[in-house]
Formats: structure tokens, sequence, C-alpha cells
């Protein structure tokens, strides 16, 4: 079974709703679901907390730790402004693609980074990269 | 890896989108694009990127809820449009996915 990870690191009301709204989404063909709220993030309202009891109902985790996230796809919800918080333990590696006036976090032993903000990004390499393991993009 | 999905939910990343796809598919790689939130305006003003993707054969879908609150015309750009069930079932064709949210 796929395992789809939303990890909400934003301080935006409407994208946080947004992002508990792909949460579900991306439930629906059957894949398990892992939230996880970075502390500091928005609240997403009526919206989210709708979302959230609704994975919650289908068994879905919805307190993840979003350092510890193990993953076949990380869609990470990130605006830049929050760090992480935890000591990484072991993990999968991960490949971190970082936008332009972002800051890579949670980085762990094996993981690679990638920046993306340079106007001439080798996209190349970012595929490969990609290839050789999950992207989390920051 | 043979399949990449690209999701878009992000004001800004659309460029980027755009690069990996063209290079995915120079590596004839299927690619498949889902747009929601923030991605559905940054589609709709860049159709010149839209129209490029749908050149190289990358399908591209976006959230019809997304762009009813937005008021994007996805008809008139040449997109799809789509619900949260292409978005998983993106998550499920693709064997990586990169999103950028």
């Amino acid at each position: 079974m796929t395992t789809i990870a939303i990890v909400i690191d934003h301080r935006d009301p409407a994208t946080v709703a947004e992002a508990w709204r792909a949460a579900v989404g991306v439930s629906l063909r059957g894949a398990r679901v892992i939230v996880a709220v970075r502390p500091g993030s928005a609240d997403g309202g009526a919206g989210a907390a709708r979302a959230r009891a609704t994975l919650a109902l289908f068994g879905h985790a919805i307190d993840g730790d979003p350092d510890q996230i193990e993953a076949d796809v990380i869609e990470h919800w990130y605006d830049g402004a929050l760090t992480p918080t935890a000591a990484l333990a072991a993990r999968a590696s991960v490949v971190h693609l970082v936008r332009a006036g972002r800051a890579v976090g949670a980085v762990a032993p094996g993981d690679r980074v990638l920046q993306l903000g340079s106007p001439d990004v080798d996209f190349d390499r970012v595929l490969d990269a990609v290839a050789a393991a999950p992207p989390r993009v920051w | 890896m043979n399949r990449l999905g690209l999701v878009l939910a992000s004001a800004d990343d659309l460029a980027l989108v755009a690069g990996l796809a063209r290079a995915a598919v120079a590596r004839r790689l299927a690619v498949r694009v889902f747009a929601m939130h923030a991605g559905v305006r940054a589609l709709a003003g860049d159709r010149a990127a839209v129209a490029a993707l749908g050149d190289d054969g990358v399908e591209v879908v976006a959230c019809a809820t997304s762009a009813d609150a937005a008021g994007v015309d996805l008809a008139a750009l040449g997109v799809a449009a789509g619900s949260q069930d292409d978005h998983a079932a993106l998550c499920a064709w693709a064997d990586r996915v990169v999103a950028f949210a």
C-alpha cells in the first residue's frame, strides 16, 4: 500500500485548509495517509477540522511527526518560515529540493540536498536525485 | 523511474514544474501535472507555459474547486478540470511525485 504524507509547515490559514483538503483527496485511491503539522502552523478552520475528522474516521494518521515522516510520497506544504524542532533519528533517505528563499531542515544522514533557486537549475541532476530517493520540497 | 507526477499548489513554482516536466519528457518519462490552490492561478498567469506542457505531451489536470474559487476558466486555458480524485490517481500512478506546495 502506498503511504502519502502531507506535512504542513505554513502560517496561512487558507493554505493550511487546502493542505488538509489535499490530505483527504490523496486518500481516495486507497493510500494510507499521514498528516503532520508543524507547531506554529495556522489553524485551517472548519474545513481543516472536517478533513481531520474524516481522515481519523477512516483510520489515517493525523498526528504525525513532521521530522520523522516515512512515506512513498511527501507533500510538504511549506512557507519557509517554520523550522524543524526535533532531533532526527535514522529514517529512509530523501532528496531535499530547496526553493529560492527557503531554508532546508530536518536533513538526516544519507539525505541529499539540491538547490532549486538558481535560474539555471540542472533539471537532469534533479531528476537523477528524485529517481534515487523520494523528494521533499522545502 | 518511468512515470513522474508533479503537484503544483504554490504561486511561484510553475517554472520549476515546467523545467522538470521538460527534462523528464526528454528522457521519455511519462509526466502528469495536478494543480490546485494557488497553482491553478499560476497556470492561468502563464498560458505559454501551459501550452508548452501540452505540446510536450504532459497531461495537466487542475482542481475545479480551486479554479472556481479563483475565477479561472480552465477550458479557456486548455487544462482539464479535475478533482482531488485526480490528485490521488496521480500519486497512485507515478513512480515519483514532486509536490510544490
